[in-house]
């Protein structure tokens, strides 16, 4: 490490790191800042503004409400990730690595994409109903799961489950599992083993796991919106229904500053769970092949796990390809037409380009300040670790927020945005350039800092070094960041909505106009479109999976 | 007399307050070997890291043919350092690496070639250029890093450990060959090891360091001859006579350095916990 950096070296470092700075600065800070101010300075000189939030006990229902269904939420997840985690830490099996990719697609899902794919699972017109009509003769679908909190914790639990089950079976996997052994020789039945012993070593990775899924579903938002139905407001979708409809900006304002505070919370006790958590210093284990009744536990873990992660995907879809008179490509066919009086405004096909376009703005903006943020903080010699996680400040703010901060602050000189379709780009990028950040500074840890100094002593300017010797040696992690990245700015609804003028919108904005409107049409469409976005998505995540494969160690 | 290729004057270095090296100076003569000779964590790779550049020394003097180094970065002081663990470029073959100097020294490309092939030949890899250096051997991955710190033709060159990870037998060829080499190019070089039997076979010149300071220059076969210091009697395996040592021990003098005087010092010796028979 560059202990003492010349006069110079500090200078290139500052500069490195003004940049991303700079844009957290003015577009996620000073929003925030516009949200305190709106809420405290504009509800008038007595606060009058935010009496409703205590007079009326709507507010406080709906806070109670979303602190209870992302509890819920979490408790189920944690239930369903720990057989996962089991038998994907301790046994080997035929297709393991395929099952734990194929498993962890729901979580890179846009949450339109998993909300789309539950209704056309579970939905009045979904697969389920649809086929049960059909065999039993029925007039109206026989499960009415639609607009009840059963569906909401369904897709909740589908969403998170893959990324707990990751975190737990992580650390599980390199869990002494001598430990067991000894107490099962002083006596302990296996559940009295997992209970007394292995459980409560493994209560850091489950905290982990549980703050982040809670802190996700806490601040869920498009699954919400769209299974929910109007009886089950989040915090997040009551903010959006407070700005987009009533237009009562301190009201939203004061439930953003409590969202941020409930989310800082949790945010800090995700990140000191995840310090305890790192699998450093415990002995590997070598994961066994099943025998005897084991496989039975192994097969019915892999069963559930693919079924549960394919039944949404595999209905959405069918969905998109069955019409009133059986299969057809009808729905992928009218994206392009620009029907009058069309639910979205443009023509859904216009929609997907628009996608695409601010996808690849996303790119060029986010991938470079992602960089250059990483390397940056790989200069720093104290306190990397902090500048680090400055840079991941975007990730614990939620969607809502943002893009309501963005419009209370960026609609006036000299940062007048609001009509300007680059405030999307930068929306996106916001949320986007953390990943990169992230997979570059993973990279760059591991990068022996000789390599740049023998360079140096061969006489190359540390520009070139830059490019010569380091860039070529980062460039599978700015892919991987990359990909992260547009597949985030694909699927960001939260903030799209609230900012998005009629014209801009993305696919998901057009999915969710579609999924509101009655008519097989519609539907079909927005069937169409979420498939489309869940194979774009789905592949690039799978394609990284792959090249990461050697990189993700034991799992 | 010819002026010092390399004169290092009262060179320090410091972090958090701990002083990693100390008053260092020495002179490297044109055309000789300089060995700095001491233990694991004595500050030998820290000085080289100095000279190079790669660490700043604040206020010592480093002089490089008699021009001050101070504020001229690495890449432009033409000193050549061979890594520990030699830190080859993974993602470039061997001509790849040993080339990588002289396109930074403006050498055109058709040129290049020809001295990759010459260097190359040098350190015994001929037609080694498009081998992936993640495939070699400990010893070829010893010479190519050889070949890459040489190409350059730097004004002085500095080995870190150059044969500390290769085996007994690998080692004792290589020293011989590298000191035919070194001698044939009559570049100035400092070598760094914590073998004595190393310093002394390369070496004109050798420096002891300890604990970041020099404790003793000279010849190797002056100090051989007279150590001066228990501790480098000892570091040198020579066997220490009840403290009458042949030098004499009224010149004994001790690292002067507070900070061991003050934690070696105990005012009783430590208890144990015994062992209690009647249990």
């Amino acid at each position: 490490m560059n202990r003492a950096l010349n006069p110079s070296g500090r200078t290139a470092t500052a500069l490195l790191l003004a940049a991303p700075t700079l844009f957290l600065a003015l577009f996620l800070f000073y929003p925030l800042q516009g949200i305190l101010r709106e809420s405290f300075e504009r509800s008038g000189s007595n606060l009058e503004g935010l009496r409703p939030l205590i007079e009326n006990r709507y507010y406080l229902e709906r806070l109670w409400f979303t602190t209870w269904q992302a509890g819920v939420s979490t408790v189920l997840t944690v239930a369903v990730a720990l057989p996962c985690a089991f038998v994907l830490s301790r046994f080997t099996f035929p297709g393991k690595s395929l099952l734990i990719a194929i498993a962890t697609v729901p979580f890179v899902l846009p949450t339109i994409v998993v909300a789309a794919a539950f209704t056309a699972l579970l939905g009045p017109n979904g697969l389920i109903n649809d086929s049960l009509e059909s065999i039993l003769h029925l007039d109206e679908p026989p499960i009415q799961l639609m607009n009840t909190i059963w569906i909401v914790l369904a897709a909740h639990v589908f969403y998170n489950f893959a990324l707990a089950t990751r975190v737990i079976a992580s650390y599980w996997a390199n869990l002494d599992s001598r430990f067991g052994d000894a107490a099962a020789t002083l006596g302990a039945s296996p559940l009295q083993t997992f209970m007394t012993v292995t459980l409560p070593l493994l209560r850091s990775p489950i905290l982990a796991a549980a703050s982040i899924v809670f802190l996700f579903s806490f601040t869920s938002f498009g699954v919400v919106l769209v299974l929910g139905g109007p009886s089950f407001d989040t915090l997040e979708v009551v903010i959006y229904r407070e700005t987009a409809f009533l237009f009562n900006l301190p009201v939203a304002a004061a439930l953003a500053v409590v969202q941020i505070l409930f989310t800082f919370v949790v945010t800090t006790s995700y990140t000191w769970a995840q310090s305890k958590s790192a699998p450093g210093g415990l002995t590997a284990q070598a994961a066994r092949r099943p025998q005897g009744r084991a496989w039975i536990l192994v097969a019915g873990v892999a069963v559930f796990m693919l079924a549960a992660t394919l039944a949404p995907m595999a209905a959405l879809a069918e969905r998109s390809v069955h019409g009133a008179d059986g299969y057809t490509l009808e729905f992928y066919r009218s994206l392009n037409d620009n029907v009058r009086g069309q639910v979205t405004f443009i023509a859904p096909a216009t929609a997907i380009w628009n996608s695409l376009k601010f996808a690849a703005g996303t790119l060029v903006v986010s991938v470079p300040l992602g960089v250059v943020a990483a390397y940056g903080a790989s200069r720093i010699a104290r306190g990397r670790a902090a500048v680090e996680a400055f840079f991941l400040i975007p990730l614990g703010v939620s969607a809502i927020t943002l893009g309501l901060g963005m419009l209370v602050t960026l609609d006036a000189r000299p940062l007048n945005l609001r009509g300007e379709s680059i405030i999307l780009v930068i929306a996106h990028s916001l949320v986007a350039f953390p990943f990169v950040a992230r997979a570059v500074a993973a990279r760059l840890r591991g990068l022996d800092p000789r390599l740049r100094q023998a360079a140096l002593t061969l006489g190359a300017h540390p520009v070139r070094v830059f490019f010569e010797v380091e860039l070529p040696l980062l460039w599978r992690s700015i892919i991987v960041g990359s990909v992260f990245a547009f597949a985030v700015s694909m699927g960001e609804f939260g903030a799209t909505l609230l900012i998005s003028r009629a014209e801009w919108a993305t696919i998901p904005v057009a999915v969710f106009r579609l999924l509101g409107q009655p008519g097989s049409l519609h539907f079909g469409q927005a069937m169409a479109m979420s498939t489309i976005l869940m194979l774009v998505t789905s592949a690039g995540f799978l394609v990284l999976e792959r090249m990461r494969f050697r990189d993700l160690g034991t799992f | 007399m010819s002026e010092a290729a390399l004169s290092l004057r009262d060179v320090g270095f410091s972090v958090d307050g701990s002083e990693l090296v100390t008053g260092i100076s020495f002179d490297v003569t044109q055309g000789a070997t300089t060995a700095i000779l001491g233990p694991s964590g004595c500050g030998k790779t820290t000085l080289l890291r100095l000279i190079a550049g790669i660490e700043n020394p604040g206020a010592s003097t480093i002089l490089l043919s008699g021009h001050d180094l101070a504020g001229t970065p690495t890449h432009k002081r033409g000193i050549g350092l061979m890594f520990q663990d030699f830190a080859l470029f993974p993602h470039m073959d061997v001509a790849g690496n040993v080339a990588f100097g002289l396109r930074h020294a403006g050498v055109p490309k058709r040129e290049r070639g020809a001295r990759v092939a010459a260097i190359l030949a040098l350190v015994g890899l001929d037609g080694y250029e498009s081998r992936s250096v993640e495939n070699l051997s400990g010893g070829e991955r010893q010479r190519v890093a050889l070949a890459r710190t040489l190409a350059p033709n730097p004004s002085v060159l500095m080995l870190d450990e150059p044969l500390g990870s290769l085996d007994r037998v690998l080692r004792e060829r290589l020293l011989v060959e590298l000191r035919e080499i070194l001698g044939r190019l009559a570049v100035p070089t400092i070598f760094v090891t914590h073998d004595q039997g190393e310093a002394f076979a390369i070496a004109d010149h050798v420096v002891v360091m300890n604990e970041g300071r020099i404790v003793l220059t000279g010849t190797p076969q002056g100090i051989f001859e007279d150590p001066r210091t228990e501790f480098v009697a000892r570091f040198l395996g020579l066997m220490v006579l009840g403290g009458k040592h042949p030098s004499a021990i009224g010149q004994l003098k001790t690292p002067s350095d507070p900070r061991r005087s003050c934690s070696c010092v105990r005012s009783k010796p430590p208890s144990w916990p015994r062992l209690d028979r009647k249990s």
